[in-house]
């Protein structure tokens, strides 16, 4: 990579950066298993060159991110988009910054959309049976339209409880009719020892 | 990235350490923590003899080929499937 080649591409880039006002940039670091290349240096070496000290741009902050084959990625796009093996070259670097680009939204602001997206749609979420309209209010006929969520809670309690009793109840009449019918005995063990 | 993977030498490391040191980098999840976040993206891809060079559109859903600060309109067509594709 010649310098005087390197810097004609970093003052054209510095222009975009100031006419677009970017704030962030994303750029495409190139490991092979975790490790740093050749090709790392001259990017972090392009990268200074554009972000030189004198030079105010309004980047605040650098992403590295990890690219991998995005360039065999890209020709392949080129491929089905039916472009000319001439203008490849010129597009190549371009698709896969695209790619690099795409793949960090995809990761930075899908993500996070996502986890909002699960909060709004949870079914989960208590909501109001009080609340006029909602489907609680609708299915509940027996519901009071004045009453608070916490009295339907504590109404719902105790006819739990009340239907756990009765339960009870009836159990001990079958344990109780049961041994009526077996005999005086309890247990099958004392049951031997009278005979 | 180029074809043939070369590994650095001890000067060449310690080259990248002071770059890296220069340089206001973050980490992935740092961005997520800022707030607001950044309106305008730029993407940089260093190649051997181009840079190629991407930006984000406003709402930060699609990325877009840029060339000298303007638009490729004759990747119209990739950029036309991810802008429905983010619109579903």
């Amino acid at each position: 990579m010649s310098v005087t080649h390197a810097c004609a591409r970093a003052d054209r880039i510095r222009d975009v950066v100031v006419q677009k006002n970017v704030e962030a940039a994303v750029v495409g670091y190139p490991m092979f298993n975790g490790l740093e290349g050749v090709q790392c240096l001259h990017t972090l070496e392009f990268l200074y060159e554009v972000m030189r000290p004198p030079v105010s741009l309004p980047i605040t902050s650098v992403y590295l991110c990890d690219e991998l084959f995005t360039t065999q990625q890209a020709k392949r796009n080129l491929d089905a988009m039916n472009i000319s093996e001439k203008n490849r070259r010129d597009h190549l670097d371009h698709e896969a910054a695209v790619l690099i680009l795409q793949d960090y939204i995809d990761y930075v602001v899908f993500a996070s959309n996502e986890k909002r997206f699960v909060e709004l749609f949870d079914e989960k979420k208590p909501v109001d049976p009080n609340k006029r309209g909602s489907k609680f209010y609708k299915k509940q006929k027996g519901l009071r339209i004045n009453e608070s969520v916490q009295q339907h809670a504590e109404r719902l309690a105790q006819a739990q409880a009340q239907s756990q009793q009765e339960a009870e109840v009836i159990d001990q009449q079958q344990v109780d009719q049961h041994q009526t019918e077996m005999g005086t005995a309890d247990t099958p063990v004392e049951k031997a020892a009278e005979l | 990235m180029s074809s043939t993977f070369q590994r650095l030498n001890p000067h060449q490391a310690r080259l990248v350490a002071l770059l890296k040191r220069a340089l206001p980098l973050r980490s992935r999840d740092a961005f997520r923590a800022l707030h607001p976040q950044p309106q305008r993206l730029m993407a940089l891809d260093v190649g051997d003899a181009f840079v190629g060079m991407a930006m984000s559109d406003k709402w930060q859903r699609v990325a877009l080929p840029f060339k000298d600060g303007q638009l490729r309109r004759d990747l119209v067509s990739t950029v036309e499937s991810k802008a429905c594709w983010s619109c579903r």
